[in-house]
């Protein structure tokens, strides 16, 4: 993989030699141009395959298994079911109207792919269509990315920036093999959707915009977040009238994008009639109108003197916009318009979402991003960037406005919410390439020094200085992208790689192990309680009904689920035995030292219900005197009463003979300070106690409320009560 | 059974006697134009352990530079807000609108030299700041530990006034927010002023509006404070810097890469900066300078000269951006100063 990311770049940067015509040179032009692509799709592929490698053909994290789940049930039923697919399996007893709530964009197109390959005779498990979807379809962002970046500068910079988008961190944190997520097809989509309306809006064709439009239509169906396209086309014609650079194609271009694309747009059940009524998209609708006006001004303006037309524009301007915002506010107060959504609140002011809506910031892909973040998932590309920008700023032609708007506020979102790294990443490349593009203009262009007779050597010796060191840089981001990939983005984190002190790798299994014990273990029919975060996975692997899951659309099914979470037994049984459940899943990372475990989510739910019920749940009271988040002797009585607690570390410290070691938070446990269960019986503790699981006791044959039962127990068996817990064949690991 | 009787007697007249009042607090509070009572070694025994029938309100800080405690000086000001309002509305100190009167002082320690009161070593305390709430009685050991929010600024007065309304069940409690002057007459000031340039010379700010290297440095430069992490900071409110061991200072919290000072975002920021300088100069002036002296013997030294210069300050800032960044990632594989541990 190595060797084909350096070739890549190695070839690229030899690319600007050949601009000379003739037939031969371009025969030879073509056929380089045709091995780099091929060199970059490999390495576009070959780079995300890590995970598949060192571990297994695997569906990873928790979103990609419902979009696998809901793929499986397209290919198995029709397109229609498909579409009105009521799921009753999850968010019990609610259920979902998963059909016209979901992005159906990602499974179709997997869909189709199979249905191809089928009829051609390669019948392919839908899994592995899933899972190598996303590096397949890099391989496309990769090309969209030259063609767009071809507009902005020329081939050479296109090259540069094909090649730097195949194998940027940043993408690939989205794209590796078995991340089978919306935003694996959805970055093509908006590079595709770009590409075509930089054309459309320098030429002015009509095929261009609806193309735009159609790919828009296809990013709709795939992605929330389309609603950046809606926002940054509008905004780029914006500003270009404000510009003064107005002109016929923009108009063609720009209704015609608005018109085909929010018509389409709207035939997606779950956009539905959101482009005419949502906040989120009166920009896009703002500029149509705003396009006829300055269209129809420009047309006055050819009839009248100049004098009178200035007056006249300026007073109907002003006009229009009072009016136009006036009625924004209006239609919104009256509920004609719905107001901006709360994701889109916490954009802009930072500290809404902490206040208003925990449930939006306590998802990590929504913290704020520290520099070292940039850095790693871009390498030397972070520091071109911003010459790039600058580069492109001094040209300034219309598609350069485009850039230049992509890049300053993607690079605000990036920094307030860490998942829109992702829609900064494709700009990073193409400013970056433009800057290093117009580096090599100057300095490899040596095709003066071999037409020369006499050598300039003083010349020679500057241009190879500054190349080599480029190039060096070059072969320094390939190795730092390798290095990257391996590291930090191939693990599927359903299989926890872990090395023992001896040097060899284990694969922690333990998520599996216990999905596949509910599966096998549990009628058909349970009920599993968890925190939203595995509800998808349950649903996925252990093919069991879940309260609620990662499609977060009720905050306050997610907050009962927390409370159960944070309430004594008794009051946790009342909620669960109302909610129907059976079993009760939590996650336990103190043996292993995952520090992703559920005692660490606990705060966030604690937070999310206390949003409901703030009589009852009190943020503070989990806290021990001294105000720290401590889970041994010193934990507040809340914390050690509370369902999380006692699940999680019941029968802890005996499996070290007494001092049980919470490896996470670092905390020594003795067996006075886990708290019995008397509500719930511990049925299934994974090998290493990553995922403990819970039965919900049938009540009382005699009436008696269930800690008496418990009580009296203790009482009667204290002699013979010694529990005997078999202690795992555990390594010290690093 | 008599004897008990005595006893509690004898407590009661010698807690009158013994006693800390109102008054005394008022005095003592009095005397400070913040109306925060000073404790002492020599007082805080007398103040908190002697019986009282006043809440107190204890904040202990330390302004020294050499704790280096950011949060300990922007609560001091909140501090101050936060006794000013409640003197405000209860010159006495004393609060008339629940069901009984409540009165309620606030007192402050501070470490500002290297000797720690002894009220810090008396408590053990290992961090700063901290807040304590007394209750009524006289028991020095007894108190309520206020938590700090994490967020400054009102957020936090209004968060500390609440926890005392609570804790003290005292209904009136409100914070009177001072008119920040300097922010409006600054914004005035400064709108007076562009007003003023944009009338009397229209030609030349129109002429520095539509100048595009002014505004190709604006936006270049707001990337690159984004790219330097700044939202975090405003977000997260991190500290400048941070204190080492030995009191020296942290400028790069290491080993940490989802987490920063806000002196980082200054420090990657510069480098940023540089870089892509270097690049505008390697692209846009090394090919004008050329083309300037074209003809002059000096042509050649020039060319190679600039180019070498700004390839050099390229590699330079880089080595500079690897190195720190593998204090912030421990164990980084391709750092440029050891251009030797590539090729293993």
């Amino acid at each position: 993989m190595t060797a084909t990311g350096k070739s890549t770049s190695a070839k690229n940067t030899k690319t600007p030699v050949l601009t000379e015509s003739g037939s031969l040179i371009k025969w030879v032009q073509t056929i380089l141009t045709l091995g780099i692509f091929l060199a970059i799709f490999g390495a576009a592929v070959s780079s995300r395959l890590f995970s598949v490698i060192r571990f297994e053909s695997i569906i990873h994290e928790f979103d990609p298994w419902f979009n696998f789940r809901a793929t499986k049930y397209l290919v198995t039923h029709s397109f229609l079911e498909f579409l009105n697919w009521f799921d009753d399996r999850t968010w019990y007893p609610l259920g979902r109207v998963t059909g016209g709530t979901l992005y159906p964009g990602l499974m179709t197109t997997s869909g189709a792919v199979w249905h191809l390959l089928r009829r051609i005779g390669l019948p392919v498990d839908i899994r592995n269509v899933c899972v190598m979807f996303a590096p397949a379809f890099s391989g496309i962002t990769a090309l969209a990315t030259y063609h767009f970046t071809k507009e902005i500068k020329d081939s050479g910079a296109g090259l540069l920036a094909a090649a730097f988008m195949a194998i940027v961190p940043g993408y690939i944190s989205r794209s590796v093999a078995g991340s089978y997520d919306n935003e694996a097809i959805a970055i093509t989509l908006l590079m595709v959707t770009f590409m075509f309306w930089i054309k459309a809006q320098k030429t002015g064709s009509i095929l261009h915009a609806t193309l735009t439009a159609l790919f828009y239509f296809y990013m709709v169906s795939a992605w929330g977040g389309y609603v950046f396209i809606t926002n940054l086309i509008p905004l780029h014609v914006f500003i270009l009238i404000l510009m003064g650079r107005y002109d016929a194609k923009l108009y063609s271009s720009y209704t015609t994008w608005y018109a085909i694309g929010t018509l389409a747009s709207m035939q997606i059940p779950f956009v539905g009639f959101l482009p005419i009524r949502s906040n989120d998209h009166m920009a896009a609708l703002g500029v149509f109108g705003l396009l006829q006006l300055v269209a129809f001004g420009h047309f006055v303006k050819t009839k009248v003197s100049s004098d009178k037309f200035r007056v006249v524009m300026i007073v109907s301007l002003a006009l229009i916009l009072i009016v136009g915002v006036a009625a924004l506010f209006a239609l919104t107060y009256f509920g004609f318009i719905a107001p901006w959504t709360g994701r889109f609140y916490s954009l802009w002011d930072t500290n809404y979402a902490k206040i208003h809506i925990p449930i939006i910031a306590s998802v990590s892909e929504h913290q704020p991003v520290a520099w070292p973040a940039f850095f790693f998932d871009t390498h030397f590309l972070i520091w071109l960037f911003p010459a790039g920008v600058f580069l492109l700023f001094l040209e300034l032609k219309n598609e350069h406005v485009f850039v230049i708007v992509y890049s300053v506020l993607c690079s605000y979102f990036a920094g307030v919410m860490v998942r829109l790294m992702l829609t900064l990443t494709p700009v990073i490349c193409v400013a970056a390439a433009v800057a290093l593009s117009k580096v090599f203009d100057v300095y490899l262009d040596f095709s003066h020094t071999m037409k020369d007779k006499k050598v300039n050597v003083s010349n020679l010796v500057s241009r190879l200085l500054v190349s080599s060191t480029f190039i060096f840089y070059l072969v320094l981001f390939v190795l730092h992208c390798v290095w990257v990939n391996k590291m930090a983005y191939s693990s599927p984190s359903v299989v926890l790689p872990s090395t023992t002190y001896d040097g060899r790798t284990i694969l922690i299994d333990d998520f599996r192990e216990a999905y596949y014990w509910l599966r096998l273990n549990t009628k058909e029919d349970a009920k599993i309680a968890s925190w939203w975060d595995y509800g998808y996975q349950i649903g996925g692997m252990a093919d069991r009904t879940t309260l609620v899951d990662n499609n977060t659309w009720n905050n306050t099914h997610i907050a009962l689920v927390g409370k159960a979470m944070a309430s004594p037994e008794e009051k946790s049984y009342e909620i669960l035995k109302q909610l129907d459940a059976d079993y009760v899943l939590v996650i336990f990372g103190g043996l292993l030292g995952f520090s992703g475990d559920d005692v660490n989510k606990f705060l966030w739910m604690v937070r999310i219900s206390e949003g409901i019920w703030p009589d009852e749940i009190n943020e503070r009271d989990y806290f021990s005197a001294s105000g720290e988040y401590r889970v041994d002797a010193m934990a507040s009585q809340t914390m050690k009463e509370c369902l999380m607690y006692k699940m999680s570390y019941q029968g802890y410290p005996e499996l070290f003979g007494g001092k049980g070691i919470d490896k996470v938070r670092g905390q020594t446990l003795l067996p006075d300070d886990v708290l019995p269960l008397d509500y719930f019986e511990e049925v299934f503790t994974s090998e290493n106690w990553l995922v403990r699981l819970y039965q919900l006791k049938k009540e009382d044959s005699e009436g008696r409320s269930l800690k008496d039962v418990g009580d009296y127990e203790r009482s009667t068996s204290k002699l013979n009560k010694k529990k005997n817990f078999k202690k795992p064949d555990l390594d010290l690991r690093v | 059974m008599k004897f008990q009787i005595l006893l509690s007697l004898w407590s009661f007249v010698a807690g009158i006697c013994m006693a800390i009042t109102n008054d005394n607090l008022l005095q003592r509070s009095r005397k400070n134009s913040d109306n925060i009572i000073e404790l002492t070694d020599g007082n805080y025994q007398k103040i908190l352990g002697t019986g009282r029938n006043a809440w107190i309100m204890v904040f202990l800080t330390s302004s020294s530079p050499q704790i280096g405690c950011a949060t300990c000086i922007e609560a001091a000001d909140e501090y101050k807000l936060l006794a000013k309002s409640w003197f405000k509305d209860h010159p006495d100190g004393v609060s008339t609108a629940g069901e009984e009167e409540t009165s309620l002082f606030f007192a402050i320690s501070d470490l500002k030299g290297s000797k720690i009161p002894e009220i810090f070593t008396f408590y053990g305390l290992e961090h700063v700041p901290r807040f304590f709430l007394f209750a009524p009685g006289g028991n020095i050991r007894e108190y309520e530990t206020i938590d700090l929010m994490n967020n400054g600024g009102m957020e936090r007065v209004l968060g500390l006034a609440g926890s005392i309304k609570k804790i003290a069940n005292i209904p009136d409690f409100n914070i009177y927010q001072p008119m920040n002057w300097s922010l409006i007459i600054t914004t005035a000031f400064i709108t007076f002023g562009i007003s003023y340039l944009f009338k009397r010379h229209y030609e030349l700010t129109t002429k520095l509006l539509s100048m595009r290297p002014l505004w190709a440095l604006v936006w270049t430069l707001f990337v690159i404070l984004m790219l330097g992490g700044y939202m975090f900071n405003l977000i997260r409110g991190s500290q400048l810097a941070g204190v080492g061991k030995d009191g020296d200072l942290i400028y790069f919290l290491p080993g940490q890469s989802s987490s920063q000072f806000k002196i980082e975002t200054q420090i990657t920021g510069v480098i940023y900066s540089g870089l892509a300088a270097a690049i505008v100069g390697l692209v846009l002036a090394v090919p004008r300078l050329k083309s300037y002296y074209k003809g002059s013997g000096k042509s050649t030294i020039v060319e190679v000269g600039s180019s070498a210069i700004f390839a050099i300050v390229v590699y330079t800032f880089f080595a500079g951006l690897t190195s720190i960044y593998e204090i912030k990632q421990p164990g980084y594989p391709y750092p440029l100063t050891k251009i030797s541990s590539l090729f293993k």
